[in-house]
């Protein structure tokens, strides 16, 4: 890290990239929501941001490390790149993640540099980076919370995947889609209670089958809390019955939707065993996106299957979209039941793919997706 | 690409589907907009309509802009249309679902515009459809007609004064044209 003191704007050193990325970073750098960074070219960086996309990344990193030992740096690749003394971002990089990444390095380097001499002796045997892991974990709560762990797996390791996987039968949302089921073939109104740890729940769900909607009066975060127990475990409890009486005080929600959030709530990054990983899959047409929660790359993904048929693994490993949101939004989309095995006959789609808008339509997905954060 | 490249992403839809809306959900200026009091069948829908055209910009970090364009929702102001669509990189089409027939307005546009949707992209956005009894079931029949069509386009619901709904039909047609785009 910089000897100097640390200030805003933070001080950036590019290492590792080819001169065309390494023009678009600088080029981010001088966009308006970058004016707390600075891109300079010594060792008088307070941070590098190193590319081990390279040929040689190992080379790369041993080059970096010999020139700046103590320089902290935001490692990142297509590849899952841990190093010391580094932060790792996995590509494709978004705007977001950048933003996010530099936010967490920022609020380190502050947290070093406010510390006294004294204070820096004393947490020695402390583990490395505790500030900055404390500010990520701040940062990436509600991410983990709902879209699960944030470690890729190998595919060829049948023991690691078999973890990122869940039997939809085992919780809520296996109760709630076989209720569906029979209510949309009855056409009659069926009613979901019971109790979660041994309390009776404050409230039921209702499948109105005809008008497509559910009726609840069970809060988010009971709903939440619902879907990620086990039935098996003896602590959530459910009944299904007719029930014609409308439930007081209860909310109304697209009955997609419920069942989208409750199955997004119980994959938190894993895949439904009602889907197989190396199995091509397409979807018969593009989710209501505006009425769903959104997981991330959904748009992407979506794209990609309505025009080929891809695997899970494909779809983590072509286009470098993390395995925890490719597992959550295919559970979601099998839920609903848009999702269907396809043939695995493809367009190319690759991320390489030189076509003449795409930076543009990059900036433009920047852009929007800015003005989404804001 | 040439940075001062002219390039737009047009709107288009009926009388009273949000195209006006939509295009001041996302420009960076107040969008120019040529309202005029109603006097035809129009008038029973909105009081104000648009007579030629809504213009909004969109700027991007590096300094390019994207244009916005919203066609006239009246028919009698199609010969515009072909002039506007230069230029296009995509369309997204509003129907408004408490109209008569919204099937059939999605067919008369789309025919429309044709030429624009087979080079570039389409998205569909479905707006008031609180003002109808069963939505979804429009929309999946919609789809059918699109797939009928051979085309299988983004159709969300939207409320054009939801900015995020707006985006999210952006960016929904900017992947459906290359999937391989990797922000956001």
């Amino acid at each position: 890290m910089s000897q100097g003191t640390f200030a805003d704007p933070v001080r950036i050193l590019l290492y590792g990239f080819n001169q065309r990325n390494e023009s678009m970073m600088r080029q981010l750098f001088r966009g308006a929501r970058w004016r707390d960074c600075t891109v300079v070219d010594d060792a008088s960086a307070d941070f590098a941001i190193v590319d081990l996309d390279g040929p040689s990344p190992e080379k790369i990193w041993s080059a970096f490390r010999k020139a700046f030992p103590t320089l902290f740096a935001l490692v990142v690749s297509m590849q899952l790149r841990h190093k010391d003394n580094a932060l790792f971002l996995q590509k494709p990089l978004s705007m977001e993640r950048l933003r996010t990444s530099v936010d967490e390095i920022k609020t380190y380097l502050k947290q070093e540099n406010s510390q006294t001499p004294t204070d820096k002796v004393e947490t020695t045997d402390a583990p490395a980076l505790t500030a900055l892991d404390a500010a990520h974990t701040l940062a990436t709560e509600e991410d983990s919370h709902l879209f699960g762990d944030k470690t890729e797996v190998s595919f060829d390791d049948k023991v690691a995947l078999g973890t990122r996987m869940f039997d939809p039968e085992k919780y809520l949302y296996g109760e709630l889609s076989k209720a569906i089921e029979q209510s949309r073939a009855t056409g009659k109104p069926l009613e979901i209670s019971g109790s979660l740890y041994g309390r009776v729940l404050p409230g039921a769900i209702r499948i109105l089958p005809q008008e497509n909607l559910v009726e609840h009066t069970l809060r988010d975060i009971m709903i939440r809390a619902m879907s990620i127990v086990r039935l098996d475990s003896g602590q959530l409890v459910l009944q299904t019955k007719e029930a014609f009486a409308p439930l007081q005080g209860s909310v109304t929600v697209n009955l997609d939707a419920f069942l989208w959030e409750v199955a997004v709530a119980t994959s938190r990054g894993r895949l439904s065993k009602a889907l197989r990983m190396h199995e091509p899959l397409t979807l018969q047409h593009w989710p209501n996106m505006t009425q769903y929660l959104e997981v991330p790359y959904s748009l992407q993904i979506s794209s990609l299957l309505v025009s080929s048929a891809y695997t899970a693994q494909e779809l983590c490993e072509q286009f470098g979209i993390p395995q925890r949101f490719v597992f959550s939004y295919l559970s979601a989309l099998n839920a609903i039941g848009i999702l269907v095995s396809g043939s695995s006959n493809k367009t190319s789609h690759t991320t390489n793919d030189k076509r003449p808008l795409r930076r543009f339509f990059n900036r433009i997905l920047e852009r929007l997706s800015l003005d989404t954060a804001s | 690409m040439k940075d001062n490249a002219h390039y737009k992403i047009i709107f288009t839809g009926p009388v009273g589907a949000g195209k006006t809306t939509a295009i001041a959900a996302l420009s960076d200026v107040p969008p120019v907009t040529t309202e005029q009091k109603a006097t035809d069948e129009t008038a029973s829908r909105k009081e104000l309509t648009t007579t030629s055209l809504d213009y909004g910009i969109m700027r991007l970090e590096n300094g390019q802009s994207v244009h916005l364009y919203g066609t006239p929702g009246q028919e009698r102001f199609n010969f515009m249309w072909e002039i506007l669509t230069e230029g296009g990189i995509g369309l997204v089409l509003l129907l408004d679902a408490a109209r008569e027939n919204p099937e059939q307005d999605m067919v008369f546009f789309i025919e429309a515009f044709q030429e624009l949707i087979s080079s570039t992209g389409l998205a569909i956005g479905l707006s008031r459809v609180d003002l109808v009894e069963n939505a979804d079931a429009l929309r999946l029949r919609l789809i059918e007609v699109l797939k009928s069509r051979q085309l299988n386009p983004p159709v969300f619901f939207v409320d054009a004064r939801k900015k995020e709904d707006i985006q999210t039909l952006v960016r929904a047609m900017l992947y459906s044209i290359d999937p391989g785009i990797t922000h956001g």
